[in-house]
């Protein structure tokens, strides 16, 4: 167990927070509007190929990016035109969207670069990484919190400025609001859609991010089905934290953590493997039983002091 | 003074072709109250949401200050200076009252000042004589703080014209007469304000004018010291209320019900039951009089199993009945009718024959356990038969039908249990006339078949028509029980549910 201590360890737990915790902000943001968004797999998981083939076919990583971010928000947009414009069922349209990009990616990736399963072969670019200066001379945490992706920082800024969108401006109050009570809103003349939409426009550019993380960060190649079910887990992420940024942050944490364990169990440990790859998932229902323990309990003491 | 406000011959059919409003002609005039009076279901609340934008009109014109509008929504009402107090607020919960305020009112700024909104909130509340607190959530507020951060809202937004959509049906005595002064204040301060209410002596105690509606038209305006309650009364029905049955004379029979020190606290400590016992026999109609919220839903609900005492039990036949499950309680022989017809009365969006059935669904399976169509299609046309629900079959959607429908079906099913005690809580609240008439007899039949009978009701005319005992709830104690067989007098009733009189240990 000395890999506890060693800065590698804490590193990887950031790095591997960072994809979850893009989507837990898509998350948080939309459901806070009033939105659940089961689509934010599938969105991570086109934007991941998108940035992919945009950046290999023109060379820029700049263009592959903004080709991720504005399918991100197309995605997140047809999603919006089909649940609130046509007034479909929400979590249908989530459903077809996850279905089409699981399908339509491997379709594409097997269309343009002949392999089903990665896109190996084309040369596309990478986020780079950042050493931080100042920072990185600080020994231990130096080493820890310098050289990571350029989106793992970015990931930090947007969590900050998720929690100050939503809790300190006007926009992010009616988007609350909104969230809560759509009647009241609407009485109170805010137009109701288009604080949807503004969100879902967040909820867009952070899935986009998250999912080219993945495919242009810590993997050079697009690979079928990278996402793993991240998308999901964010959902789940979002109800611990109930759709606060900071606190969807340290619970994507915990995912990070779990994870990384289970990268390093692999490799020191002599359980079963397919049982180690399980861990992060038992890990997190532990998690999400203890918290919700813990709420339960607050609720009762608060009722019971009511009551004396 | 000048009208300020004038509807001309305002029509609004619904898509399902529903009548509400038919060729409704009135003038507000600036600066006063004008009661809008009826029934429920004489097109009050249609009028008014036609006047604050949220419908359309079919026909007819309005007019402010003399100009012709139109609203096609309540932003463009809020523009011209119209605001409304819904029954139902509309309040985000979770934000404090300065944010509530402030929602929507979108000044240059793009932050959110939590400092300046909670100083803006205290000067207008100071402006217009309101206490409330800016700083607590609404979820934490009670109804009449909650009602005066609405009434802010819509004088912070400028409106000259407020419409109060039954504003004291949710206070207490003292909460409405805090808000009739502001109201008053409001009044000499400019405002010109709308009051509907179906509760006459308030509106003969705050109007101005008074404008009566029936069946969707007006009966006419008439100033409010012109007109008698009775008067007022008249035009609103066509005929004087008046409950007089012919009751047969019946020797109770033996115990049914009885519960003994019933004590139970809500979740913000507040005592609503306090050492209760009561017992309730065969043959016999016990009436619960009370104001609202002094433990008699609390009492209703510890009854039917739909909510757990403190301590104290609960006796049906002689059987210890205080934790059995809420179908235990069924399957013995308690129905219930409960208040909220539309929450868990019925279910909205199912068949009025598939609510019927729904108090017994085991009798209309057959030998494999599936359910017999027939039986089931029969019953329920004979139920809607003998009850006069009116419907175009037996597998309309339950909500589509009217509040008196609805509740007929509603008892329909209940009275057609084998239960031998009944619990009806507000059995007929906010239907019309014949619907309640019909009601009330349908519960003497069963006074006369033998059952016994607790009736919970805010109508003290249905109380004294109806019950053989009144007890009358004070704080969740009963502070007396009267003997109804020579009909008890309203205005003592009225002392004791005030908490003036107290029969004390006595009872």
């Amino acid at each position: 167990m000395n890999y506890l201590v060693s800065p590698n360890f804490w590193f990887s737990i950031l790095a591997s927070t960072t994809p979850v915790l893009l989507a837990t902000l898509a998350a948080n943001i939309v459901s806070k509007a009033g939105i659940f968004n089961l689509a934010i797999e599938g969105t991570m998981l086109i934007c991941a190929l998108t940035g992919v083939l945009v950046s290999a076919f023109t060379k820029s990583l700049v263009l592959g990016a903004l080709a991720g971010v504005f399918i991100g928000i197309a995605i997140s947009y047809i999603l919006g035109y089909f649940a609130l414009i046509m007034k479909g069922a929400m979590n249908a349209c989530g459903v077809a969207i996850n279905l089409a990009a699981t399908g339509g990616t491997v379709f594409v990736l097997a269309t343009v670069t002949g392999s089903k399963a990665s896109s190996s072969s084309l040369v596309s670019s990478t986020f780079p990484n950042i050493a931080v200066p100042f920072i990185k001379n600080i020994p231990f945490a130096g080493s820890i919190l310098s050289g990571h992706n350029i989106i793992t920082y970015l990931a930090w800024f947007f969590t900050f400025l998720t929690w100050f969108l939503l809790y300190k401006t006007k926009l992010g109050q009616e988007i609350r609001a909104v969230g809560e009570n759509e009647e009241t809103s609407r009485s109170a003349g805010i137009n109701v859609n288009l604080m949807k939409f503004i969100s879902l426009a967040f909820c867009g550019v952070y899935s986009a991010f998250g999912g080219m993380y993945l495919s242009m960060g810590s993997l050079k190649s697009f690979t079928a089905g990278m996402v793993a079910g991240r998308g999901y887990l964010s959902l789940a992420m979002n109800s611990i934290s109930q759709g606060n940024p900071i606190l969807g942050f340290a619970s994507s944490l915990i995912y990070g953590f779990a994870e990384t364990m289970t990268v390093y169990l692999e490799l020191y440990s002599k359980l079963n493997l397919k049982l180690i790859s399980a861990f992060p998932y038992i890990f997190i229902i532990v998690v999400l039983l203890l918290v919700q323990t813990i709420k339960n309990n607050i609720k009762k003491n608060r009722k019971k002091s009511l009551q004396n | 003074m000048d009208n300020l406000l004038e509807l001309k011959n305002v029509t609004k059919i619904y898509e399902g072709g529903v009548l509400a409003n038919h060729n409704i002609s009135f003038s507000v005039r600036e600066g006063e109250i004008h009661a809008l009076v009826g029934e429920n279901g004489a097109g009050k609340s249609t009028l008014m949401k036609i006047l604050y934008g949220m419908e359309s009109i079919t026909s007819g014109q309005i007019f402010l200050r003399g100009k012709e509008v139109k609203f096609s929504s309540s932003k463009d009402a809020i523009a011209h200076g119209i605001g409304m107090v819904h029954q139902h607020f509309m309040l985000v919960d979770s934000f404090t009252g300065a944010e509530n305020l402030m929602l929507g009112y979108s000044g240059a700024r793009f932050f959110s000042n939590k400092k300046a909104d909670i100083e803006e909130t205290n000067a207008v509340a100071k402006k217009y004589g309101f206490v409330i607190d800016a700083r607590r959530r609404v979820r934490d507020m009670g109804v009449s703080m909650k009602q005066k951060l609405e009434i802010m809202k819509i004088l912070y937004r400028g409106s000259k014209i407020i419409i109060l959509d039954e504003p004291t049906a949710v206070l207490t005595p003292q909460e409405t007469e805090e808000l009739f002064e502001r109201l008053i204040e409001l009044k000499k301060s400019g405002m010109t304000i709308i009051f509907i209410s179906h509760k006459l002596n308030e509106v003969k105690r705050i109007s101005d004018r008074i404008t009566v509606l029936k069946s969707g038209k007006t009966m006419g305006t008439y100033n409010t010291a012109d007109i008698s309650e009775e008067d007022i009364s008249n035009l609103m029905v066509g005929r004087v209320i008046s409950f007089e049955y012919d009751k047969t004379p019946l020797v109770s029979g033996k115990e049914l019900l009885r519960t003994e020190h019933l004590k139970y606290k809500d979740m913000f400590g507040v005592i609503k039951l306090n050492d209760l016992s009561l017992s309730l026999h065969e043959k016999e109609i016990v009436g619960i009089a009370g104001v609202e919220g002094n433990g008699q839903n609390e009492l209703v609900e510890i009854i039917t199993a739909n909510l757990r005492a403190l301590s104290g039990k609960v006796f049906y036949k002689g059987e210890d009945i205080t934790d059995k499950s809420i179908g235990d309680v069924r399957r013995r022989g308690i129905a219930s009718i409960p208040e909220d017809r539309m929450f868990n009365g019925c279910a909205g969006n199912m068949s009025i024959s598939e609510n019927i059935i729904a108090a017994d669904i085991s009798t209309f399976e057959d030998k494999n356990k599936l359910l017999n169509k027939n039986r089931i299609k029969n019953y329920s046309k004979e139920l809607i038969k003998k009850f006069e629900v009116k419907t175009k079959d037996e597998n309309q959607m339950i909500k589509s039908l009217s509040g008196g429908n609805i509740q007929k079906a509603i008892v329909a099913r209940e009275f057609s249990t084998s239960s031998d005690l009944l619990i009806l809580n507000q059995p007929t609240r906010g239907i019309d006339i014949g619907s309640i008439s019909f009601i009330h007899h349908k519960i003497l039949e069963m006074r006369d078949a033998g059952k016994g009978i607790l009736l919970v009701s805010s109508d003290l005319n249905e109380l004294i028509a109806l019950a053989d005992r009144i007890l009358v709830m004070y704080k969740g104690r009963i502070v007396a029980s009267m003997d109804n067989k020579t009909k008890v007098n309203e205005q003592e009733l009225g002392l004791y549910m005030l908490g003036i009189k107290d029969q004390g240990e006595a009872v």
